[in-house]
């Protein structure tokens, strides 16, 4: 097991939450996982250091407040937040939704799918994918 | 209403204008450089524009046709100028009045011309005949009389043709505006539509991904606590979960059918069919009976209707020797093409009812389906401005038709 990334899920849905949550314990994941319920909230908790800076976001597109695009824009603006690795994980299938989070320099889209094995599954991939990647302390 | 016909009327009056001024110097020029008495000739010709913005503007204020009051005015300026001539050149000036007149109605009908030259000629058989007998003044006050008769009449038939122009001009707006009113109706229905869609996929998938979610995790939790029924609930809880998603995505591929813009291509729809076989992966035996057309159209529709239509007679086939035939037959305007399968017929009471939306003959727990596959295939076909029918009888197999327009 490589070391320990901060990554923070970004979700208004409490089930995906506790699904993201039963996953990582499931895995045995060492990761710390932090979680915010809107962009809002999230930029909130990045600006005033109540969490550490993390290594991964992974983010909802639709959510109440701020979604996943608007927070998107704004931390790519960010002079540190802007080369935070960002996963998105969303129910829309739309190529317009796509697109628009690709040009915000996305790292993964990832598909809410119904299954929880499935979805464990592609957190897998992720979890591998992150091995890889060096990130800048 | 009354506002719009009246900013119709000056549009069109002030386009014509601008064009007829152009037209109207250049005749000037002409006129000009062939008369004798250039000066007279240019000092009147130039001041008929002046006359004509007065005109204008008269018409401005008192809400009158601006011919009414020009013509009087041109030829009351003629009179004083046909007193003072010196020149045998009167018709040069008719000329000049008539044309200027007859530009602004050239377009509208041709036989304002023909008044137009009447009046010429007149003018000029008078000049030519009574010309010494009357003495120059008599003769040109008869040529006066006669061509202000002509063209009142001439211009009568124009001012009719005029409001018959401005009345067509003003039906031919309403219906744009009409149009692009109903334009925009349906630009925003569609947009509706895209958003429904998009709620449809957003919302109502997410609650559906928790019930999933939950009904795992509580039968995890619960362990070997649960009882066989309770885990069979269980199942069948999460099936119908899965089906009501098959249903959200029917709805999605439904409303986004056939609305794509996809590009048209030239392709070989017996390539087309005999890849859609191949990627079915099935023991049925399908023929494909050449010859196939060439078709320069949007391919990726083509292809989901024949995925549909086949994979549908592979699905419901329960012969056990399953078969199915694809012919095609090519007209000038279209090609007409045939899916033909020997599995269990549809009764012809549900030839119309197999292409509504959600609508299936097998119980749903015998067969996972949603009944979107025909719906969609109806929808493409249909937009593309073709028909789709079946011929079948109960045990005789089914055959699916559609044309598809080149």
């Amino acid at each position: 097991m490589s070391k320990a990334l901060n990554i923070l899920l970004i979700d208004d849905d409490i089930v995906d939450i506790m699904n993201m949550k039963r996953i990582f314990i499931q895995k045995k994941f060492q990761h710390p996982l932090y979680i915010a319920h809107n962009g809002e909230e999230a930029l909130h908790m990045l600006n005033h250091q109540q969490i550490p800076l993390p290594h991964v976001i992974l983010l909802d597109l639709n959510m109440p407040k701020m979604g996943g695009i608007e927070f998107l824009e704004i931390i790519r603006k960010h002079p540190v937040y802007k080369n935070i690795h960002v996963v998105v994980l969303t129910t829309s299938d739309e190529e317009a939704d796509k697109i628009r989070a690709r040009q915000h320099g996305i790292s993964d889209y990832i598909l809410k799918p119904l299954s929880g094995s499935t979805f464990s599954e592609q957190v897998d991939t992720l979890n591998n994918s992150w091995d890889v990647v060096n990130f800048p302390d | 209403m009354e506002r719009f016909k009246k900013n119709t009327l000056n549009n069109v009056y002030y386009r014509s204008r601008n064009l007829m001024m152009v037209m109207y110097l250049i005749l000037v020029t002409v006129m000009t450089v062939l008369s004798a008495n250039k000066l007279a000739v240019f000092v009147f010709a130039t001041s008929i524009p002046f006359l004509f913005i007065l005109s204008e503007v008269v018409y401005k204020l008192q809400e009158l046709n601006p011919y009414y009051i020009s013509i009087p005015l041109c030829l009351v300026l003629n009179t004083f100028y046909e007193l003072n001539a010196t020149t045998n050149e009167p018709f040069w000036l008719y000329f000049i009045v008539i044309i200027y007149h007859t530009i602004l109605f050239i377009d509208k009908k041709h036989y304002t011309l023909f008044f137009v030259f009447l009046s010429i000629v007149l003018v000029f058989t008078l000049e030519y005949y009574i010309g010494s007998p009357g003495g120059v003044i008599a003769s040109r006050f008869a040529a006066t009389v006669i061509f202000s008769i002509t063209t009142y009449i001439g211009f009568g038939y124009l001012l009719d043709t005029q409001t018959e122009v401005f009345t067509a001009l003003q039906n031919k707006d309403e219906a744009e505006k009409m149009l692009k009113a109903y334009a925009k109706d349906l630009e925003k229905k569609n947009s509706e539509l895209d958003q429904f869609a998009y709620v449809v996929s957003h919302d109502l998938k997410a609650p559906l991904r928790g019930i999933n979610n939950l009904s795992i995790w509580i039968e995890e939790d619960m362990g070997v606590a649960m009882n066989e029924d309770a885990h069979n609930n269980f199942v069948l809880l999460r099936s119908r979960v899965t089906r009501m998603e098959n249903l959200i995505n029917g709805i999605l591929a439904y409303s986004r059918a056939g609305r794509t813009q996809d590009e048209n291509v030239y392709f070989s729809t017996y390539d087309l069919i005999h890849d859609i076989c191949a990627t079915l992966n099935s023991d049925t035996k399908i023929t494909i009976i050449q010859p196939l057309p060439f078709l320069k159209t949007a391919k990726v529709q083509m292809e989901q209707v024949f995925s549909n239509l086949v994979s549908n007679a592979i699905k419901y086939n329960q012969n056990p020797h399953p078969e199915i035939i694809i012919t095609s037959i090519e007209t000038d305007t279209e090609c007409t093409f045939c899916v033909a399968d020997n599995g269990p017929g549809i009764d012809s009471a549900y030839h119309q009812k197999i292409f509504v939306i959600f609508q299936t003959l097998q119980s749903r727990d015998t067969l996972e389906n949603t009944g979107v596959g025909l719906a969609i295939v109806k929808k493409i076909v249909e937009e593309r401005g073709g028909q789709i029918w079946v011929e079948s009888k109960v045990g005789h197999g089914a055959k699916f038709y559609f044309t598809w327009p080149k």
